[in-house]
């Protein structure tokens, strides 16, 4: 040490070694020294300044799941506040998986030891161990309920698996659908505090069945329920079965009926269990969807549906002032209560087999038949060659067109000098084949192209048809490569041929004349103080309107539709005026191909004063029988116009006072 | 050598103790020679003993005005008191016991998973240990101030651990809140009774020990 | 030894004994807690014989004209029960033939067990009662406690001699109820207890048809679906329902008998045959 000293002092000329200001080799280090102590710095500030919230969202997307919870879809009422689709709940009785981390494990080392013990040589596999240990575990909490209930239910282990594996933060279902005395008997039983809870879901309610069934539509399972309230989209998300509008007034109104998700966040760790003893990161409570108040009337539809009964067809209802339709009926229709929860694989077999799936009323279009002849009747008026106080032929039973004799349908051979009115309630087809001569079928088509019967109606419902057809001798050009002939002529001005409309646009028909305009556009959403209507007049002469409704009128008193001129039909006071139809169709049944008849009747009441207006489509089930507009699709419209006056007339105390509508 | 606290486990930490050490903080306490007392010289078991009757005590009362309070919904909790002089005076592990077989007293009367009240007793007194030696302690009110503090601090813990089984929470803290204004102003009036009863009866079993020993 | 490590040691003592309490085998712990109870029971059944005294002298401080008069009442009284109880038997044994007729099954049956209550504890946490009868009048758990004002809740444990019983005001008890005249069961649970007022509990899955307001409240009472409970006995008053936000059902409040927090005796129903 004396020597080092001495070489120090040596080197230093002093007695011990003085601080030297800097060396030079030494400054080089320092500068590496704090060029990495920067670079350390620099790189820490970015990791917390500028990528912090990287590091927070992946911890939290690594911490957090989000669960989200349907809410139940809107309810639908009838025009008067009644009940047409609501939902009703389900009583279930669920385990937290999530909560059983421990109970899990502990059951895992006991199978694994007694495996052990009893020197099996076959020791299952850890996964295999697991699966054990969940399902005792499951199936000891499930042996509390069957001793409360008195079942001998067993845990599906494939089930518990999937549902492990994919939904371990969502309630595992035990039993599903309880009656409402299990459900009581378990919240009696089950204590407050435990893994096992009763649950409520939901599903669509159908108080009345199949009524309006094509119309109202069902709804399907939705898989992927989204919420725009609920923060952490982008965390892993476990999502309870909502449900989705798949036909009818629930697909169409759908964004409005779908309820609001709710649902939770919560913390796990990190194989993905629930905290112990964590509340939610942040709850939201489902919210359920809008009501729906639609235009249809319970009553109407009930009595249009019950007076078609088990033939085919449809039955349109519509409110003259404002187009909002009363009743939409289409016969054969399905009960949609077995869509709830979910239809299985024989009803929905069977719906297919009856063609019930289609709602005639809309979807169905169809040869107007005599009803047509209103439509052209106006055009002729319009023309000028129509003049309802002057013949406009000498009906004998058929009429020569072209190289085709065309002949009456209607009371052949007598109805000789015919006027307008008398040619409506006769329904003369040789008045109309010489009007639709004079009239020409360009004409005529643009007279049912002003009352928008070449199109869509619009109405608030999916699978409208595409299908109607205003024929003219461009359509048949460009459809069948071929000339309009005069006999196309005279086939078109009796609603037959190329012609196709749908029930509903014949009642949107029926309640533009009534309103003596050209278009009704049809709503099926029920606006309380909706404004009346006001579209293009039709631009018939007072005289022209009077004969035209005149004819209607005689239509129901000594026509084709005497039949309802009886009492059964009759409503004092109001005067029906209508129009029937009979169409052919050709079909093959049971391998023989013919023609059947589709009864048709257009109508509006009171006659002076519309206020609604109806379309009845039947058709024939058999092959060339007697099946009329007059006879078979006229009750039917007489007998819902006579309730809709029953029900309007029916003193105030009488009402029903309707379910109030939020 | 004034400013090193005294080893924790040291009987002579305890402030009743008279002790020949200096106390453990200057500020917090008074620099006196404290010759060693009867107290410490008793029986861990036997100490231990009397605070476990001093507690049942202590609850057989609370009990009785809780079923008087019943019928105006208000309810008296002073736990903190079975925990306050066995932490401040006693040497851990005795206290310790003593504060958690206190809390399963509690725990056996009440609907909560044993050991609850046990365990929260023992939180309590491993922390008033921990800073007894920075706090004065020697007199009544300092010991009350200390004992109202646990209380509040108990009751907020246990409240929380009970609040979120309750299917109306919100409705729940206002009479928590009464009741735990109730319980303070309950405890400050017992206190020095309590405190006083397990000081003489300590004082008369140390001075019996001390005679027979 | 490093003094932060000296510092901590209070609480490193601290997690030993909670990592032991842990592991102490369950068994043990009930032991225990069996014991700890019986070891504070004669305190309250001493308090209790005490008050009983009390009152005893406090009745013998009454003149005898007061006695004979309240004699006199509850002669009266007694005669209007009798009565009662003859139409109840009546009525019962219609119920069993049509129960017969209709080949229904006939509610288990109930041995009513009167006991003085010990002691009430009624905090914003629980609200329970200690009763001084136990396992030496063979109570079970679970078993229903009434009053004449309906039910006071369910026997949740028992003792040599005493029991204990969570009331309907507590946030431990649920009960499957209905609304009077109707037959759709709701949830009730126990848990408002506010200060100075009378307890309450809520209500959930209540059909939306229903409608209460504190001006027209309405009657829930027992069920009888849940299997401990016999129908119609009165929980309280609804008070308030609501509809949820998810429109299925409602959800409201109940008011429960303010009897209930001066109960001075009970009546156990002992069930006659386990379900």
């Amino acid at each position: 040490m004396a020597s080092d000293d001495r070489n120090l002092a040596d080197r230093s000329g002093k007695l011990f070694e003085s601080h030297k200001g800097y060396d030079p080799r030494v400054v080089f280090f320092y500068f590496i020294t704090a060029g990495l102590l920067l670079l350390l710095g620099g790189g820490l500030a970015y990791q917390q300044l500028f990528r912090g919230d990287l590091y927070h969202d992946r911890e939290r997307a690594q911490n957090q799941r989000r669960i989200l919870v349907p809410g139940p879809r809107g309810n639908i009422y009838d025009r008067h506040g009644e009940l047409l689709v609501g939902n009703r709940p389900r009583f279930a009785v669920v385990l937290y998986l999530d909560e059983l981390r421990a109970r899990f494990r502990t059951e895992f080392i006991r199978i694994r030891k007694n495996y052990r013990e009893t020197d099996d040589q076959e020791l299952p596999t850890a996964e295999q161990l697991w699966t054990l240990a969940r399902v005792s575990v499951v199936q000891s909490y499930l042996e509390q309920i069957n001793a409360i209930l008195g079942r001998d239910l067993k845990v599906d282990a494939g089930r518990l698996n999937k549902h492990f594996a994919r939904d371990l933060l969502l309630p595992y279902p035990l039993i599903e659908d309880l009656p409402p005395a299990d459900y009581a008997r378990l919240i009696e039983r089950l204590p407050v505090v435990s893994p096992l809870q009763l649950y409520t879901t939901n599903t669509r309610d159908y108080p009345h069945a199949s009524t309006a069934s094509q119309t109202l539509g069902f709804v399907g399972i939705n898989e992927d329920v989204e919420s725009n309230n609920l923060s952490g989209s982008d965390l892993t998300t476990f999502k309870m079965r909502g449900s989705i509008g798949r036909d009818g007034l629930e697909l169409k109104f759908d964004p409005l009926l779908q309820g609001e998700a709710g649902g939770s966040i919560f913390r796990v760790d990190p194989l993905g269990y629930r905290l112990r003893d964590t509340k939610a990161v942040e709850t939201l409570l489902p919210v359920q969807g809008k009501n729906l108040v639609t235009s249809i009337d319970l009553d109407l539809q009930l009595t249009a549906e019950q007076a078609i009964g088990d033939q085919v067809g449809a039955a349109v209802a519509i409110d003259v002032r404002t187009g909002e339709v009363l009743v939409l009926a289409s016969k054969p229709d399905y009960d949609l209560s077995k869509f709830a929860p979910r239809l299985n694989h024989a009803d929905a077999a069977d719906i297919t087999a009856r063609g019930a799936w289609t709602n005639l009323a809309i979807s169905g279009a169809f040869p107007p038949g005599s009803t047509f002849k209103i439509l052209t009747s106006i055009a002729g008026m319009r023309a000028g060659v129509i003049d309802p106080a002057e013949p406009l032929d000498h009906c004998q039973g058929s009429i020569q067109i072209g190289n085709r004799t065309f002949v009456c349908n209607n009371d052949r051979g007598r109805h000789g000098e015919i006027l307008l009115p008398g040619a409506i309630a006769q329904s003369c087809d040789i008045y109309y084949f010489a009007a639709g001569r004079l009239l020409t079928q360009d004409r005529l088509a643009a007279e049912g192209r002003r009352f928008h019967l070449h199109e869509r109606t619009g109405i608030e419902l999916p699978h409208e048809t595409r299908r109607m057809i205003m024929p003219d001798s461009e359509y048949k050009e460009r459809v069948f490569g071929e000339k309009w002939f005069p006999g196309d002529t005279a086939n078109a001005s009796i609603g037959q041929g190329y012609v196709l409309v749908s029930p509903l646009q014949m009642a949107c028909f029926a309640a533009s004349v009534a309103r003596n305009e050209v278009h009704t556009p049809p709503t099926l959403v029920h606006r309380p103080n909706a404004p009346t209507l006001k579209t293009e007049s039709i631009g018939l002469t007072p005289a022209q309107r009077s004969a035209l409704v005149e004819g209607m009128v005689l239509t129901i008193t000594e026509g084709t539709a005497k039949a309802l001129n009886i009492d059964q039909f009759k409503i004092p006071g109001v005067r029906l005026a209508g129009k029937t139809g009979t169409a052919q169709k050709i079909v093959t049944k049971d391998g023989k191909t013919g023609t059947i008849n589709l009864a048709w009747f257009i109508c509006f009441a009171p006659a002076d004063n519309p206020e609604i207006a109806m379309a009845v489509m039947l058709e024939g089930d058999t092959i060339g029988e007697e099946f009329g507009g007059g006879r078979n699709a006229g009750p039917v419209a007489a007998t819902v116009i006579k309730k809709y006056f029953e029900n309007k007339n029916r003193p105030a105390d009488q009402k029903i006072t309707p379910f109030k509508v939020e | 050598m004034t400013g090193s606290p005294p080893s924790r486990k040291s009987p002579c930490s305890s402030p009743s103790s008279l002790t020949n050490r200096p106390a453990a903080h200057p500020i917090a306490s008074p620099v006196v020679l404290r010759t060693r007392s009867p107290l410490s010289r008793l029986p861990p078991l036997l100490r231990f003993s009397l605070i476990f009757l001093s507690t049942l005590l202590l609850w057989a009362v609370t009990a009785q005005l809780n079923h008087a309070l019943a019928p105006w919904r208000l309810y008296v909790f002073v736990g903190a008191l079975a925990v306050t002089l066995p932490a401040l005076t006693f040497p851990f592990k005795t206290g310790l016991l003593a504060s958690f077989c206190g809390g399963l007293l509690f725990d056996a009367v009440a609907p909560v998973s044993f050991g609850t009240h046990a365990l929260l007793f023992a939180l309590t007194h491993a922390v008033v240990f921990n800073f007894r030696d920075r706090v004065p302690r020697d007199d009544t009110l300092s010991r009350v101030v200390i004992a109202l503090f646990a209380n509040l601090g108990l009751f907020l813990i246990f409240s929380f651990t009970q609040v979120a089984r309750s299917p109306a929470p919100a409705s729940l803290w206002p009479r928590l809140f009464a009741d735990l204004a109730c319980s303070q102003i309950c405890l400050a009036l017992i206190a020095p009774w309590f405190f006083a009863i397990q000081a003489r009866a300590l004082a008369l079993l140390a001075d019996d020990t001390h005679r027979y020993a | 030894m490093p003094k932060r490590f000296d510092q901590a040691r209070p609480f490193l003592t601290l997690g030993l004994v909670v990592a032991a309490w842990l592991i102490v085998p369950t068994v043990f712990k009930t032991f225990t807690r069996a014991s700890f109870f019986e070891l504070t029971a004669p305190v309250s059944v001493a308090a209790s014989y005490a008050r009983d005294l009390q009152e005893y002298w406090s009745l013998r401080l009454r003149s005898n004209s007061e006695l004979i008069e309240a004699g006199r009442d509850l002669a009266r009284l007694n005669a209007s029960y009798d009565l009662a109880v003859q139409q109840n038997v009546e009525m019962q044994g219609e119920i069993a033939r049509l129960e017969a007729i209709l080949r229904l099954p006939s509610y288990s049956g109930y041995r009513s067990e009167h006991a003085r209550v010990v002691r009430r504890d009624f905090s914003g946490w629980w609200q329970r009662l200690t009763i001084r009868k136990g396992k030496n009048f063979n109570f079970t758990v679970g078993s229903p406690v009434v009053f004449s004002g309906g039910v006071v809740g369910r026997v949740s444990e028992v003792f040599a001699y005493t029991a204990t019983v969570d009331l309907i005001s507590s946030q431990t008890v649920r009960l499957a109820a209905v609304v009077e005249g109707d037959i759709r069961p709701i949830s009730y649970q126990g848990g408002l207890n506010p200060t100075f007022s009378s307890a309450g509990g809520v209500i959930e899955f209540v059909p939306l048809d229903i409608f209460a307001s504190a001006n027209a409240t309405k009657r829930l009472v027992t069920s009888g679906l849940g299997g401990v409970f016999p129908p119609g006995l009165t929980i309280g008053s609804v008070i308030k329902v609501e509809p949820s936000t998810d429109g299925l059902f409602k959800s409201g409040e109940v008011k429960l008998d303010d009897r209930l927090a001066a109960l001075t005796e009970v009546t156990v129903l002992v069930p006659l045959e386990s379900y």
